[in-house]
């Protein structure tokens, strides 16, 4: 059963199969759990998060319907509803244009450090609306396509592209500092 | 989409979208995006900027999911899992849900009964009766207009 498809694993679990769920939930464990914690922003909730998308997936197996989707897809959009929600219980939520204006907390005559560099990029992206972060996280982290990520997310393509430029200029804008630094202050 | 139509406005839309690995953009645009990449500078500054960005999303910290918090997840799932009830099949669901039907019905009907006990007993009030049908629709208006019970 090990060498079976996610799909036909999907479908032993809806008849209460536990062996398959092991299976299912082993193969996809660490890409959900660094999904999750992309969009959650810390190891705890990550996990947290996983757990009761995996519980989910137990117990509504019977809603499953293998009529062409991907089982991931589904999987992803469970993980991705529950880190925003998770999120959104937490903390306040920005706006969804509240982002596009520049951050001057990077000095750009400053030299930094990569661990810096890290910091100051988790940070743009920890800034990011969550839906926006969630874009970003599918696509660029996770190389899903616009459309894979429009199903995830179930948005129209058009949709997910707009998500996506937003949560790009955001970024850059924020991190432009450091653009500047490395192209030594050029533009 | 021809070359043509592919201007350095839509490739900077799609360096936003997609970023500056042309290899990573959808496959229709990546040859006209190569093309206007070769004989424009303004394409290439585009792609310079976008190849900036993506750089700093790389040194992004990595959420680190080592084996061992892999199986200590997988532990704590399948503990939930044995203190939880097994899954319970749609279509049972669906039974579950006509055998509940009894009880409301039930529930529907003694309070029906009651109701005509309760006015058939005359404990409730019997409003006035009207004297007659435009009366009874009738009325006037917040603006102080009166209709139809005048008419």
């Amino acid at each position: 059963m090990t060498d079976a498809d996610d799909e036909t694993l999907m479908g032993e679990v809806a008849t209460g199969n536990r062996a398959a769920f092991d299976i299912l939930s082993r193969r996809h464990l660490k890409r959900s759990l660094t999904l999750a914690q992309r969009v959650v922003g810390n190891a705890h909730d990550a996990e947290e998060v996983v757990q009761d998308a995996f519980l989910q997936i137990w117990t509504r197996a019977d809603r499953w319907h293998d009529n062409g989707a991907r089982f991931t897809t589904w999987l992803y959009r469970i993980v991705v509803n529950r880190a925003i929600d998770y999120r959104r219980r937490r903390s306040f939520d920005p706006l969804e244009e509240a982002g596009e204006m520049p951050d001057g907390g990077i000095d750009a005559e400053t030299a930094v450090s990569d661990r810096q560099i890290a910091a100051a990029v988790d940070d743009a992206i920890g800034s990011l609306p969550d839906r926006q972060r969630a874009a970003l996280s599918l696509c660029y982290y996770e190389e899903l396509s616009c459309a894979e990520a429009s199903e995830v997310m179930q948005v129209s393509v058009s949709a997910m592209e707009s998500l996506l430029v937003r949560a790009r200029r955001v970024v850059r804008s924020r991190l432009q500092p450091l653009i500047r630094q490395k192209d030594g202050g050029k533009s | 989409m021809t070359l043509k139509e592919f201007s350095v406005t839509e490739f900077g839309r799609l360096a936003e979208m997609h970023g500056g690995d042309i290899g990573r953009w959808p496959d229709p645009v990546r040859g006209p995006a190569l093309v206007l990449l070769a004989r424009s500078d303004a394409a290439r500054a585009i792609l310079d900027e976008a190849k900036a960005v993506d750089a700093l999303l790389d040194r992004a910290s990595v959420p680190a999911v080592s084996d061992e918090r892999a199986e200590r997840v997988l532990a704590r799932l399948s503990d939930r899992l044995d203190n939880m009830a097994p899954p319970v099949p749609y279509s049972l669901m669906a039974t579950r849900g006509t055998l509940r039907l009894w009880p409301t019905a039930g529930f529907l009907v003694a309070m029906g009964v009651a109701g005509f006990l309760v006015c058939a007993s005359g404990l409730l009030p019997a409003p006035a009766a009207a004297s007659d049908f435009t009366s009874v629709l009738g009325g006037t208006s917040y603006a102080g207009t009166t209709y139809l019970g005048r008419l």
